[in-house]
């Protein structure tokens, strides 16, 4: 199996997959929960079946910019601009009155806009902050090109996550697009794991490298790859299996959060095999030294 | 390698006390002489008097897993003469006297940041919390005096309440909240009806009884003889004042409901707040969704175990039972760390655990793949099992490490939310290098030393070709 001969094809299915997610990002941006656009969410729960538009008319007669979505049979997800706890306090008591609510199952979040702010800028700053330690930390474990390989194929898992995301949330128009402090739980998680797959491989190189061996660099690098192969697909199919579970069963609240870290230890297995490896070679095409 | 009895030791004591911890609910019912189901009474506490250890041991469980209301309360406008954490300080502590006088266990008022308070509360609703925490913030006691309200009154009053007396204007008495003390509903002993009792410090005390004294000196019905309690711009309370109150203390009596006398003891205790609080931001969980999601994640970590461990034992055979005792005892740990520190488990935080048993097994998987390798060519079982955990851990301490960098920044940077994550997924990627190196490792020493399991079909591998 020659997969580091075929990488510019891998590059380019990965480009395939990101192209499309930097367009929907860059155009249509994202779907912002409200940990990070600031705003109410009711998430009602009903004793029988309710339609989401049945609800969206009764919200709209409070002008509050209401958007309702239905989450299952007997659910919906509203969501408003920022609410005054008096206004809060009034809907509550209509919505109570005028559907069968069941508020032990339900769910409500505020999120003030001085919060919101800070979320934001802090779940940027932790995916810079986490990526600098971890080069720094494997540049000195391996070297500084390697760190960088693992970096990209960090940074092509956050791209591919966040770019499915944006499509999701915009294109679709789907409540599981949305952006909130869960999904940078997940990108943050799929950092780790993509770092931990890459790295296995390159322990793998690193160690192949220093038994001598006529093989050239390109040939070294996929045996290394060719010998994790089954460790990688292994371990991630059993964390796939785990996540599948979890997604069939989880409630609306935390779907996205699974279906997030899915799609991210996915593209980490990817990225892991066919990326970050191959890069190292391409590097030192470019730079034999 | 041989066998290390020291470690094999240190293995079963770690999984026999963390076994004892996992089930510590059941000692203590038989200890206190409870049913073994059902709900518990009280909370089950370890202690070990001669080592002065004494520590509840119990599944924290999360709002999000729980049901129940979580603040968060900012702090503006504070008054001048202090500073915004001194402010934020005085309105933890009297929040917190709010809350517990409110009679809601196990509830959290925490200080976040220089002018954030997190209040926490467990099983309660949002208008019940906002009942609590949101209207009272600072509480004066008047007097009427003949007159008519200035501009100045009726800016700092509600009009309608300055001017409840044709002809009278109330007068500040230079009593406030921060002078009391304490205050509880309480029972007129002539009566039977409820009634509200209130402590005052010494300065309150000299204050409201010459106050007082002046009072009862006007006939009653007169609004001379009243007390007039407001709490920001309003008017809470207009009583008839019947003797004078010196000594400390006073009752509060007129037309009181249990529920309003309550309330009202609420509101005098909590005293005055040094500045303007404002929410922002509120989650509410309902009771019932949050068990739904306990159930959900257990199902699903159960789930998840048995695959791994179903997995493991197809796929690496006599390696993959050693790797799932190992996994199982790697869970009872986890947990019994969670139990024992009283690590708050979150829905985040369960999820960071699960995600934490699929990077267990990677160690193990790392550790088996190089064990085949290195029989597959030809080693012996006890020198392969060696050279592939020796070969297997730069990968596993490397991944784990960055795996760990990570958790670090979460924790140290991230949202209460995500530190949950963080907390429960470092602590599982700890116990997993254990779990993963020691005790897989000292099980398959002994492996290699028991003649039945040096059959090289039970760990997956033909037998090599004689070289």
């Amino acid at each position: 199996m020659n997969i580091v001969g075929r990488r510019n094809w891998y590059f380019l299915l990965s480009l395939a997959i990101i192209l499309p997610g930097i367009v929907s990002m860059a155009f249509l941006g994202f779907r912002l929960g409200i940990d990070f656009a600031g705003g109410d969410q009711y998430n009602l729960a009903f004793t029988q079946p309710v339609q989401a538009s049945a609800v969206q008319k009764e919200m709209d007669t409070f002008n509050v910019e209401a958007i309702v979505q239905q989450a299952g049979p007997d659910g919906v997800l509203v969501t408003t601009k920022p609410l005054a706890s008096a206004q809060e306090t009034t809907i509550r008591a209509d919505l109570a009155k005028k559907f069968p609510l069941d508020p032990s199952r339900s769910s409500y979040a505020q999120v003030g806009p001085t919060i919101a702010r800070e979320l934001v800028v802090g779940a940027g700053g932790l995916v810079v902050i986490a990526s600098i330690l971890i080069v720094i930390y494997l540049s000195i474990r391996f070297n500084y090109k390697f760190a960088i390989a693992a970096v990209l194929a960090l940074l092509h898992d956050v791209f591919v996550l966040t770019g499915i995301w944006s499509i999701l949330g915009k294109v679709f128009n789907s409540p599981l697009g949305e952006i909130n402090t869960l999904f940078v739980t997940a990108a943050l998680t799929v950092i780790g794991f993509s770092v931990h797959d890459t790295i296995v491989i390159f322990d793998r190189i690193r160690e192949n490298l220093r038994q001598a061996s006529r093989l050239t660099f390109e040939q070294n690098v996929n045996l290394s790859i060719i010998q994790s192969l089954a460790r990688s697909l292994n371990t991630s199919m059993t964390v796939i299996f785990v996540l599948v579970a979890l997604f069939l069963i989880s409630p609306t609240n935390i779907k996205g959060f699974t279906l997030a870290l899915l799609i991210g230890i996915v593209s980490g297995t990817y990225s892991s095999i066919f990326n970050a490896s191959p890069l190292l070679v391409v590097w030192r095409r470019l730079d034999p030294r | 390698m041989r066998v290390d009895r020291r470690l094999l030791a240190l293995i079963g004591v770690i999984a026999v006390l963390a076994l004892f911890i996992d089930g510590f609910a059941y000692v203590y019912r038989v200890a206190t002489n409870q049913p073994l189901t059902g709900p518990i009474r009280g909370v089950p506490t370890l202690s070990i008097p001669f080592l002065g250890f004494e520590q509840q041991i119990f599944v924290h469980k999360g709002l999000d897993l729980q049901g129940g209301t979580h603040l968060e309360l900012e702090i503006t406008k504070v008054r001048s003469g202090t500073s915004i954490t001194e402010a934020r300080d005085v309105a933890v502590a009297i929040i917190e006297r709010r809350v517990n006088s409110s009679g809601y266990a196990e509830s959290v008022v925490r200080p976040e940041g220089a002018n954030r308070i997190i209040v926490e509360l467990p099983g309660v609703d949002l208008e019940q919390a906002k009942q609590i925490l949101g209207k009272t913030s600072y509480l004066t006691i008047w007097k009427w005096e003949p007159g008519t309200s200035d501009a100045a009154t009726l800016q700092e009053l509600n009009p309608k309440d300055a001017q409840k007396y044709p002809g009278y204007k109330p007068v500040f008495t230079q009593i406030d909240g921060s002078m009391i003390t304490n205050a509880s509903r309480s029972t007129d002993p002539n009566t039977n009806l409820p009634d509200v009792t209130i402590s005052f410090n010494s300065k309150g005390s000299d204050l409201f009884c010459a106050f007082t004294r002046d009072r009862v000196t006007h006939p009653q019905g007169d609004p001379q003889n009243k007390l007039a309690i407001f709490i920001d711009k309003d008017l809470v309370e207009d009583a008839n004042v019947i003797s004078e109150i010196c000594g400390g203390s006073a009752i509060i009596t007129g037309g009181f409901t249990a529920a309003s006398a309550q309330a009202l003891a609420i509101q005098l205790n909590s005293g005055s707040l040094p500045g303007t609080i404002n929410l922002a931001s509120a989650t509410e969980v309902g009771a019932t969704l949050g068990a739904t999601t306990v159930k959900l994640s257990l199902l699903a970590g159960a789930f998840g175990l048995s695959i791994v461990i179903l997995f493991m034992l197809l796929y690496y055979r006599l390696p993959g039972l050693v790797a799932s005792i190992a996994l199982l005892i790697y869970a009872a740990i986890a947990l019994a760390i969670f139990k024992l520190f009283g690590v708050t488990l979150t829905l985040a935080g369960l999820a960071g655990f699960i995600l934490s048993i699929g990077m267990a097994v990677d160690a193990n998987v790392l550790i088996f793949e190089r064990l085949k390798e290195e029989l597959r060519a030809g080693r012996t079982l006890g020198a392969a099992m060696e050279a592939g955990v020796h070969r297997a851990w730069p990968a596993i301490r490397d991944s784990n490490i960055s795996t760990l960098i990570t958790c670090f920044v979460l924790y140290f940077f991230g949202a209460p939310l995500i530190k949950g994550f963080a907390i429960t997924l470092a602590i599982g990627v700890g116990v997993s290098m254990f779990s993963a190196i020691v005790t897989t490792q000292q099980f398959l020493q002994i492996l290699a030393g028991l003649r039945p399991a040096r059959r090289l079909a039970l760990y997956g591998v033909q037998a090599p070709k004689a070289a």
